[in-house]
């Protein structure tokens, strides 16, 4: 970027501070300024303008340091864009593009691209047919996702969203996808957690983390989620498949809803400003599958809203809602109940996901469902105890090994053919009742041999490649058993 | 903008922005004293209160708008309204390399008044790195007509020959 003098000179035109309201700085002058261009200060600051009345102008400012009253400013004619490219893999970054952490210097990529556009048109766009793993079981079983789909993360807070969605980014850049983690106003030490975390298991690499903190100038706070879906972009072109975490949406409503309190819009609902949805909506759209010059390539965006007292039916949460292809509810009940992901699967949706499924997949789905939804009707008959009936109590008791096969633990990353498996085998009753712990136990032998042992993999593999749900358990009733026995050997059961 | 076109005759001498501060705060001064019981009338109001460049101009204004010398409520409207208006009066900023004469003042006055219309003031500063010429700003436009940037013109464009000129 070139000093103050020399934009001064190219573009012949200069402003005046006249009135700082924290964020908000109203210029008079720059007779020709343009919504959304980026504006210098004398002082080296910059800014972008916000809107453009014909007395003054708004411009929302980048800087902690307070700008006086009578300071010069000068157009720059430039949108605003930020740094994209392979250099920012593995970086902490803030919005601007630049390296959070002092200690190693990032070498700025060459390419800028404006972080605010329009959304590609449906010439470019593809339906959503690739699955898209998460690692957890209920998600991938029963609520399947789609690559290029849009997903809400929501839930109160502490209920695992963040857990669920750091396995998710460790499951995709695993499989070779690039993950943008963009924490919007988020503690300090929140993001150097999730940063430890992505390079203790060694994945920080593929993945660039963008992080404004609450410390941060507001203004820079509301650019995060269009500087982490502009990076998004960028690999996307590059023809790779990319999962945007946006955490959290709820939050960056907040903080456009002080700017324009500041800019004296006037207030909607809940304060916020009418162009909310309007705001949210045009940076989803940017997400989904589309064709590029290399290839299919996709942008799943997870989104993240807080909801209070788990309440769905906030204004920036139902707004949500209705603009991403669905969402998985964090249940604070279930949480409360120890269940891990306490994902409510009643309560959750996936539009576009259950497209991408197998008929194997989908078959499961079906089974997992229906059962679901019969055993939670049957729990209302817990009470009668002794008197239920057998089948009655055959139900409950498959359910709760259900509900416990859904419990992972923390960190745990199952891959979608091992889920089907060890799924099927559960419902094929090769455990015949054993103790939910051995259970657990040995469904974690199985997961360690499958990663560790090709043979077993390539078995488990081959074994989900069966085209129905019926088949599959025919299949397992003779070679489930040897592979529980086989696992069980190896480590010494 | 118009309405200051009203009090123009009377404000004819102010040229410069600091005269507007100056004018401005002086209204002030009136404003504050006008309602205090011991004061018999205008006339003595102004006498104590402001100097005699802004007692000749907010004299002339009160006989103008036949103000009654104990129409102390009239006054207070006729000069809160003045004291609006000059925050509309437009600003030509010029950064000089020299300190202008009350001469040169003037003719800039005349000149932007003849071509730029009334009802706008200077704001003159010194600047001896810009050597000559004037910076120009009006209206959010800026305009370096400056001989610092002719000459870094010059530096730039004709590098090759100043070089040579140099060298021999």
């Amino acid at each position: 970027m070139k000093d103050f003098t020399a934009y001064l000179n190219e573009t012949e035109e200069i402003g005046f501070v006249e009135q700082v309201a924290d964020v908000i700085i109203y210029v008079n002058g720059l007779p020709k300024v343009k919504p959304e261009e980026i504006v210098v200060f004398e002082t080296g600051e910059f800014g972008q303008v916000f809107s453009v009345a014909p007395n003054y102008v708004e411009i929302l400012v980048f800087s902690k340091k307070h700008i006086k009253q009578g300071t010069r400013v000068t157009r720059t004619n430039e949108a605003l864009r930020v740094p994209v490219g392979y250099e920012l893999l593995g970086r902490v970054i803030d919005p601007l593009g630049n390296s959070i952490n002092s200690m190693k210097p990032l070498k700025t990529p060459l390419q800028k691209r404006p972080i605010d556009i329009a959304a590609a048109g449906i010439v470019k766009r593809r339906s959503v047919t690739k699955p898209f793993e998460t690692g957890i079981l209920l998600v991938d079983l029963a609520i399947p996702l789609g690559h290029g789909q849009r997903e809400l993360i929501i839930g109160d807070r502490k209920t695992g969203k963040t857990s669920f969605l750091t396995r998710t980014i460790l499951n995709q850049t695993r499989r070779g996808n690039i993950c943008i983690y963009a924490a919007i106003g988020k503690k300090k030490l929140d993001v150097k957690r999730i940063e430890e975390f992505f390079a203790q298991n060694g994945v920080l690499d593929k993945m660039v983390i963008l992080a404004s903190n609450s410390e941060d100038p507001t203004g820079v706070i509301y650019l995060t989620p269009y500087t982490a879906m502009t990076i998004s972009e960028y690999f996307r072109d590059e023809g790779k498949d990319v999962l945007l975490v946006l955490d959290d949406l709820s939050s960056h409503a907040k903080f456009y809803r002080e700017i324009s309190l500041l800019g004296r819009r006037f207030p909607g609902r809940n304060s916020y400003p009418s162009d909310i949805f309007y705001a949210h909506a045009r940076l989803m759209e940017r997400a989904g599958n589309f064709i590029t010059d290399k290839g299919e390539a996709s942008i799943t965006c997870l989104t993240v809203a807080e909801a209070a007292a788990g309440d769905l039916s906030g204004y920036i949460e139902t707004n949500l809602m209705s603009m991403t292809d669905g969402h998985l509810y964090f249940d604070k009940d279930l949480f409360y109940l120890g269940r891990r992901p306490a994902i409510n699967p009643f309560l959750s949706v996936t539009r576009v996901g259950k497209q991408t499924q197998t008929q194997l997949r989908r078959d499961i789905n079906h089974e997992i469902m229906s059962f679901l939804s019969l055993y939670e009707k049957m729990q209302s008959f817990i009470h009668f105890g002794a008197e239920l009936n057998e089948s009655v109590k055959a139900t409950l008791a498959t359910g709760e090994m259900i509900i416990n096969f859904f419990n992972q633990a923390i960190n745990e990353v199952v891959p979608i053919n091992l889920q089907i498996i060890a799924f099927s085998m559960l419902w094929a009753n090769l455990w015949k009742r054993q103790d939910t712990a051995v259970i657990r136990k040995q469904l974690h032998q199985i997961l360690e041999a499958y990663n560790s042992d090709t043979k077993i993999r390539a078995r488990i593999d081959k074994l989900a490649e069966n085209d129905s749900f019926n088949k599959l358990l025919g299949v397992l009733k003779a070679e489930g058993p040897q592979i529980i026995k086989e696992v069980s050997q190896k480590y010494g059961n | 903008m118009s309405s200051i076109l009203l009090y123009y005759d009377a404000l004819r001498d102010i040229k410069l922005i600091e005269q507007v501060e100056e004018f401005s705060s002086e209204i002030d001064n009136i404003l504050s004293s006008l309602f205090k019981v011991k004061n018999r009338n205008i006339e003595e109001i102004l006498d104590k209160t402001v100097g005699q460049k802004t007692l000749g101009i907010v004299k002339k204004l009160v006989q103008e708008n036949k103000i009654d010398s104990s129409d102390y409520n009239s006054l207070d409207k006729l000069l809160n309204g003045i004291k609006q208006d000059l925050k509309k009066i437009r600003i030509l900023k010029m950064s000089l390399a020299i300190d202008p004469t009350p001469e040169t003042i003037d003719r800039l006055f005349d000149w932007v008044k003849k071509n730029l219309g009334e009802g706008i003031v200077l704001d003159i500063d010194k600047d001896e790195s810009i050597l000559g010429g004037a910076i120009i700003s009006f209206d959010g436009i800026y305009n370096d007509l400056s001989l610092r940037k002719t000459l870094e013109g010059i530096f730039q464009t004709k590098k090759d020959e100043i070089m040579n000129f140099a060298k021999s």
